[in-house]
């Protein structure tokens, strides 16, 4: 049997939750030594281009359009996708900002802000534009399996790796799972 | 109550006629998911996550409001039930924002537990993302509508049990809002600051300023204990963390006292000024701050010069070991026939009244006989159990409210509420404002010191005596047409009660008091029932009258020979009259005091002392009953408690008395 390819996705999040996916510790080595093949992951590889992988996992809210795309390219692109994090899976606090509309945080954070002098919205076409409202991951795709937590602990995170190494969609046991 | 039998999840169960289909499931230990539902409220169906399935009917219902009945067949537990039930929970979460990384209340959230229960990882439905204001206008709550689930407990828990329904819904549908009054800032509203609303609340929409995001239940040490601000002794959980006090909540939720009152659950927290820490001598008219060694030292000297004229004097919210050890200090010690409480002239007057006579003071009750203050033990019998207490108050047809004379509004005045919600009346004779006044069928507002004279009148025309009451209305300042009325719906009655305050004591005396147990005596042989319930001053005055701590005599107002010490133990006390203390007349004065006040200004020696967080003991409350305290906080460096300094004192007089145990020895209360 070969090894699993795993890719991971960072959307619109703190990077929070590969921190905890890197928190697994010797359990990293160990998946990685035998069972896991990570193809295209933030912190670890550069890599602009989607790849088929059987696993995707992404962590943050959609609140761009480049997230959109992004996710929905990712999305193509996996067997089995899984959310991991309160953003991904609910929108988190990077949907914060839905308490508010899209033209009022902009002008609150690059206008109004207290520091900026002469601010103003940035419209250049290389900046990705923000979404009317910030989304879940589900809310954009399909998702096969969820994995809560700000962030998820790396027991949540093992517990859903090894249900997929074994050929099951994860369903975090209540006792394992924090919206904290 | 009659039995039925049932069958709940292929079990055979058995329950009361009356119960709904959740109280047999509870009853029999069958979980059931409930969200909106608290055993203390009516139960109204409004989350609908007890959704039960019933053999016959089509639909689901709710197993908080349904009704059991004889045979009924009932499954709480299927996959399609908690499908639902998960859908509900769905809904809840795409309603509002309910993120609990940002909560205050995550972590004791019961919205957060169901979550989990359910494995609610995602909410499959469009986030309807309101925007939705929050009220923190008020002095300590704060109302946050984004985490507002709709329950209704707290506009229940503010109606049923408060009695004062300020918290309602306004608009409709997915626009429904928890509204304070007519739309007002919780701050403008008529909210008397209980905070029961917080504690019922099951979400982060409610919650209070000082403890937000330092409260989680599973970080503090809870202590369950009796609040000491006054003779209610409600009952509390006080929630410490790292030896600092963070939340007080009422803890037994089918008393009505769980509400509490703003001094119990918030002043204590948020209010207090700051603490006396080191002793004060008194040295060229200057209070400074000196060693305990010094202070007690000159205090020994003092009171060993001039023994055994010498006046003791202690607050009656001291616990019975306290003011046992206080007692023994005067009498084995010091060798003084003058020892009082601060409830000394309430005290007498009681005691000297008709009330007195019939019902020994301070032997209201049996001690198992539960609520019951005056007249459990009077020879004719009473109500239904046979008590007259503050659970009575609901079952009476008129009250009679004298100058109640709390601080704030406290469970007493919703208990008066709620009775005059279910059609009792309500006369309130105050010579000032009263919080009730708005809810009285006739208000009568005498001159100030005129108020005993209306209480004797209206219990003379009561009784069928003759009196003018033209004239009586003329002298007191009243409206005749008023007292007029006042006189035929106490006539009328079949059920009231008389509850007065302190200050009825203090402008009439025993006669006042005995005013109202005259009526109390002919009502029972007229035509109805007539109770009394007599606010006590302090939460242990009765603690103090059966040690003896009280003078039976009072304290001679003429000095004999020689300078006279007084030593006055106040503690927390914060009602002392500081009169009481310059009518002894001290020549030199020692103060035990956790707070600068009157009394300390004019003391010459000052000592510091532990409030009531920061003991134990038993305490006699206004119910008649033993009440034990626990300590909740350790006292403040630099403040030693009361008992060790009157040790220390008595070591210092060469004579040696030991020290009780801090709470919970259970003094034997001799005496009276």
């Amino acid at each position: 049997m070969g090894k699993a390819r795993i890719s991971t996705l960072w959307l619109s999040g703190c990077s929070g939750c590969h921190m905890s996916l890197l928190d697994l510790d010797e359990a990293l080595v160990e998946l990685l030594s035998g069972k896991v093949e990570i193809v295209k992951s933030p912190p670890l590889t550069d890599v602009k281009e989607h790849t088929p992988v059987d696993v995707g996992i992404v962590e943050g809210a959609v609140a761009t359009e480049e997230d959109e795309e992004e996710l929905r390219k990712f999305r193509d692109n996996c067997k089995i996708l899984v959310a991991i994090g309160d953003c991904a899976c609910f929108g988190g606090i990077t949907s914060y900002r839905n308490l508010f509309d899209k033209d009022e945080v902009l002008s609150r954070v690059f206008v109004e802000t207290e520091s900026v002098v002469d601010g103003k919205v940035p419209a250049s076409r290389y900046v990705p534009k923000i979404l009317d409202k910030v989304k879940a991951v589900g809310h954009i795709v399909k998702v096969e399996a969820h994995i809560p937590g700000c962030p998820p602990s790396p027991r949540a995170l093992l517990y859903a790796l090894k249900e997929l190494l074994e050929g099951r969609i994860p369903i975090l046991p209540s006792d394992m799972a924090s919206f904290e | 109550m009659k039995e039925i039998r049932l069958k709940i999840d292929g079990r055979e169960v058995k329950g009361k006629e009356g119960d709904t289909v959740l109280d047999v499931c509870l009853a029999n230990g069958i979980e059931v998911p409930t969200l909106c539902n608290l055993k203390c409220l009516t139960p109204v169906g409004a989350c609908r996550l007890c959704v039960i399935e019933i053999e016959g009917e089509k639909k689901l219902n709710t197993a908080c409001t349904y009704p059991a009945r004889e045979g009924l067949v009932v499954r709480t537990n299927t996959e399609s039930l908690n499908k639902y039930r998960k859908r509900m929970l769905e809904f809840l979460f795409a309603e509002r924002n309910h993120y609990c990384m940002f909560c205050e209340k995550s972590g004791d959230c019961e919205l957060q537990n169901l979550a989990y229960k359910f494995q609610v990882y995602n909410v499959p439905l469009d986030m309807l993302n309101p925007k939705l204001p929050m009220d923190s206008s008020h002095e300590y709550l704060t109302i946050e509508h984004n985490r507002c689930v709709l329950c209704s407990r707290c506009i229940r828990a503010c109606d049923e049990i408060v009695g004062l329904h300020v918290l309602d819904f306004s608009k409709r549908g997915s626009r429904t809002m928890v509204t304070a009054g007519l739309g007002d800032p919780l701050k403008g509203s008529p909210c008397i600051a209980c905070g029961l609303c917080m504690q019922v609340c099951p979400t982060g929409a409610i919650f209070d300023k000082f403890s937000s995001y330092k409260f989680k239940r599973k970080d503090c040490e809870k202590i369950s204990t009796v609040c000491q601000e006054c003779g209610l002794l409600c009952p509390i959980d006080a929630y410490t963390k790292n030896g600092n006090l963070v939340r007080i909540e009422g803890s037994n939720l089918d008393d009505f006292r769980v509400q509490l009152c703003r001094l119990g659950r918030f002043d204590v927290i948020y209010g207090k000024p700051p603490r006396i820490l080191r002793p004060m001598v008194r040295e060229g008219g200057e209070l400074r701050e000196r060693s305990m060694d010094e202070a007690l030292k000159l205090v020994a000297d003092r009171m060993r010069a001039n023994f055994p004229n010498v006046i003791c004097v202690a607050s009656a919210k001291y616990p019975n070991e306290i003011l046992e050890l206080f007692k023994r200090f005067a009498t084995d010690v010091l060798g003084t026939m003058y020892l009082d409480s601060f409830d000394g002239e309430w005290s007498r007057a009681i005691s000297r009244s008709s009330q007195g006579s019939w019902v020994e003071l301070g032997h209201f009750v049996e001690e198992e006989s539960g609520y019951s203050i005056g007249l459990s033990k009077a020879p004719y019998g009473s109500w239904e159990d046979a008590e007259c207490g503050f659970n009575d108050i609901q079952r009476a047809d008129c009250l009679i409210s004298v100058e109640l004379g709390f601080k704030v509004q406290n469970p007493i005045h919703s208990q008066i509420r709620r009775a005059v919600k279910g059609g009792a009346k309500l006369i309130i004779v105050n010579p000032g404002d009263d919080p009730l006044g708005e809810w009285a069928s006739i208000f009568l507002k005498p001159s100030r010191g005129s108020e005993a004279i209306l209480v004797e009148a209206i219990s003379r025309a009561a009784r069928g005596r003759a009196v003018d009451l033209e004239d009586v209305a003329r002298e007191c300042g009243v409206a005749p047409e008023a007292l007029r009325s006042a006189v035929e719906i106490l006539r009328a009655s079949k059920r009231c009660i008389a509850i007065y305050g302190a200050g009825l004591v203090k402008v009439g005396g025993s006669r006042a008091v005995s005013a109202l147990f005259e009526i109390a005596k002919e009502k029972e042989m007229v035509n109805g029932r007539f109770g009394i319930i007599s606010i006590k001053p302090s939460s242990n005055t009765l603690g103090a009258w059966r040690l003896m701590v009280t003078s039976a005599e009072g304290i001679p107002s003429q000095k004999g020979k020689g300078p006279r010490i007084v030593y006055a133990l106040i503690g927390d006390d914060d009602s002392i009259d500081a009169k009481f203390l310059s009518n002894l007349k001290p020549d030199f004065l020692v103060v035990q005091s956790a707070y600068r006040s009157p009394a300390t200004s004019m003391a010459d020696v000052v000592i510091p002392a532990t409030t009531w967080l920061e003991r134990g003991g038993e305490l006699i409350g206004q119910d008649g009953r033993r009440h034990l305290a626990r300590k909740v906080l350790e006292p403040p460096a630099g403040v030693v408690g009361e008992a060790e300094v009157i040790a220390e004192l008595s070591k210092r007089m060469g004579k040696e008395i030991p020290i009780p145990r801090a709470e919970g020895i259970g003094v034997e209360v001799k005496g009276r």
